[in-house]
């Protein structure tokens, strides 16, 4: 291919088929679309993917996503900071917070409990959350995790976890389709799940 | 329930099949390589989504089809309570073929029914022209398969038996499939946690909730397993005696790596004492009431045996407990077959096995299924011969393939469709042929 193609052209499609998803079909549609489109939309684009990498950081409270330290939810007065919700990642939190029934703050454990890919207790955020609850104020910790078996096995462990902080710990109720994950419920189901929630 | 219409499209050396089938016997006829065993092998796939001759997609995808997309169909309409359905497995070549998940390093045994073979021929399964999870066709075309190689699930090895068990049962009971396919995902999660943790440290109560997973999903499956063979035994108590003429019995009996031993046998299958199946949720998690005694009982026993094999389990890096480990031995009066039966023996016992299989999904579906008779009558001696062609005529709906039409009676073949296949086509002029 690259004899064929023009170098920018060969690796702009390589770099497109680097990309979850994206086999090397969508990868020369992707580059031949933005090769006909004006340079600003280009560099816009551009733009995007360097301000992303540059002015994103985690949250130190919440370890959520963000261009600010603390994030807009940590920062938050109007918030009741004495209930967590914690998360598998930080889009779960889009989810939860659309349905706006929810007025607490958020963790992010960034990730699940998953040894098949390698990930273990101490490569979530598990030990800052227990911390965080540690350090008082918390009255409520929300265990949204999603409905997997990974999602219950996380939430069994930061459970445990938290089983002396003296905090009440509660579970999503199972409002949700098992084996979905929270970023792809309706809003209606996850509304539902959160009023239901259940101590765990 | 009966299939009263197969249609195949590129599967195997059928470019295109239209066939219309009759509730009761229909025999297809023809020499060796002409297709008899492709067509018993797409109503299996229709049944199971998976071949029993292959773990690999693409073989069953005819060879001759070039450019394009790749693909191979069947389909089928299937009479049956409540009403009529029309079922598709459509295996088609993927644009790319799908990158392992990272990190999944995990083994995969071959031809399990739960993995998904690595392959860049996917299944797509239809029900009634809706797309569905491959899941939920099981159940929708029960089948029971009789071919030469099941003489290896007397004589093979234990990984055939398990797999046997779990089709059956995959096949009568969805909370079973679900159960298994969960405990497949907990088994490789914990296997993974056993590996990891000889290369750091691993806190014991990160095993806590895959220990719990493992015995509560592990014990339906064992449950149900049993209840199984106990009627599987019921059925074959009735069904070799006619079979075999050395007058003896054949008995299976459940091998299991937890033990079983001094608990009446009896309460391990009572309907009363199994009860995990009320379940309002598949996650296996949420049960409406309490756990029958056996349950319970069956649990603490799996737990301890967990426990107890701890140290060898860490050392191996591998669950060792578990109906992933279990077995069954066949016994013809006293002598295990598996070691001391001749050939014939075991041939006979695989045959009285698949009938019973028929029983057995007749009361837990109340349906008879379809049975598929691939190749049977020519490794039986002639007593044989006479006593399954009783059975055949006993059942519904019969599918049987033969080379040689002289092992039939005149009445048996009066009372059946005769069809000619040869080179991929099959035609209705088979008796024609035959004289
Ligand atoms: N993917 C495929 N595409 C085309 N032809 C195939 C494919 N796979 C197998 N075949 C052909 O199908 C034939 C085998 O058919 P099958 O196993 O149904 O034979 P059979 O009629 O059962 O014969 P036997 O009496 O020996 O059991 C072989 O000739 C083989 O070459
Ligand atoms: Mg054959
Ligand atoms: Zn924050």
């Amino acid at each position: 291919m690259s004899q064929i193609l023009a170098e920018p052209i060969a690796r702009l499609i390589e770099e497109f088929g680097k990309l979850p998803g994206v086999g090397p079909k969508t990868a020369q549609r992707l580059t031949f679309y933005l090769l006909r489109r004006p340079a600003e939309e280009a560099h816009a684009l551009a733009q995007a993917i360097v301000d992303v990498k540059e002015q994103i950081i985690f949250c130190h409270v919440c370890f959520n996503l963000s261009a600010t330290d603390p994030c807009q939810f940590c920062a938050d007065t109007n918030r009741d900071h004495t209930r967590i919700c914690v998360v598998e990642e930080p889009l779960d939190i889009l989810a939860l917070d659309r349905t706006g029934s929810y007025k607490g703050v958020y963790h992010v454990l960034h990730g699940s409990f998953s040894p098949m890919e390698g990930v273990l207790e101490d490569d979530l955020k598990i030990r800052e959350l227990a911390e965080r609850v540690g350090q008082g104020g918390v009255q409520e910790v929300i265990l949204a995790t999603n409905a997997t078996v990974e999602g219950e096995a996380t939430a069994n462990l930061v459970k445990m976890r938290l089983q002396d902080s003296g905090v009440h710990v509660t579970r999503l109720a199972q409002g949700l389709p098992i084996g979905s994950d929270l970023e792809y419920a309706d809003d209606y189901t996850l509304s539902r799940a959160l009023e239901g929630r259940r101590d765990y | 329930m009966y299939c009263r219409h197969l249609t195949l499209t590129n599967f195997r050396n059928y470019v295109r099949l239209d066939l219309a089938l009759s509730p009761h016997l229909s025999i297809f006829w023809g020499d060796n390589g002409q297709g008899k065993s492709n067509l018993i092998e797409a109503l299996y796939v229709l049944a199971t989504t998976r071949s029993y001759r292959t773990a690999a997609e693409r073989e069953m995808v005819n060879w001759h089809v070039a450019g394009g997309p790749v693909f191979a169909r069947v389909a089928a309409e299937v009479d049956r309570l409540p009403s009529p359905t029309k079922l598709e497995v459509i295996l088609a070549e993927s644009p790319l073929a799908p990158a392992p998940a990272a990190g999944d390093l995990s083994p995969r045994p071959p031809g399990g029914l739960l993995q998904t073979p690595a392959t860049s021929v996917r299944r797509r399964v239809r029900i009634n022209g809706q797309q569905r999870q491959p899941l939920e066709l099981l159940g929708q075309l029960n089948v029971v398969l009789f071919s030469p190689e099941d003489v290896e699930l007397i004589a093979g090895p234990a990984a055939l038996r398990r797999r046997y068990l779990d089709i059956t049962l995959c096949q009568i009971d969805h909370v079973y499939s679900r159960t298994a396919r969960r405990y497949e995902r907990v088994l490789q999660q914990r296997n993974a946690l056993l590996r990891e943790g000889r290369e750091r440290a691993v806190r014991p109560d990160q095993f806590e909730y895959w220990d719990v997973q493992l015995v509560e999903l592990g014990t339906t499956m064992i449950m149900a397993r049993l209840r199984a063979m106990h009627r599987l035994n019921e059925a074959m108590a009735e069904i070799y005696p006619r079979l075999a003429s050395d007058g003896g019995d054949l008995r299976a009996e459940y091998r299991c790596t937890v033990p079983l031993e001094g608990r009446p046998s009896e309460a391990l299958w009572d309907p009363e004492a199994y009860r995990p199946s009320q379940r309002t949720t598949v996650d296996g998690t949420a049960l409406q009431g309490p756990p029958g005694a056996a349950v319970v009982e069956l649990r603490e026993r799996f737990t301890a045996q967990l426990a107890a094999g701890r140290a060898r389990e860490r050392q191996q890096a591998v669950t060792l407990v578990g109906p992933h480990r279990d077995d069954a031995g066949f016994f013809a009066g006293n002598v295990d077959l598996r070691v001391y039966g001749s050939r014939g023996q075991q041939r006979a016992a695989a045959l009285c096995l698949k009938l019973a299989e028929v029983e057995l999904m007749q009361r837990s579906t109340t349906e008879r299924p379809v049975l598929l008779l691939d190749d049977v009558m020519s490794e039986l001696d002639p007593r044989r011969r006479r006593f399954l062609q009783e059975v055949v005529l006993e059942q519904q709906q019969v599918l049987l393939t033969a080379t040689d039409l002289t092992f039939f009676a005149e009445d048996f073949l009066g009372r059946a469709d005769v069809y000619g296949v040869e080179a991929g086509a099959v035609t209705r002029d088979g008796l024609g042929v035959r004289r």
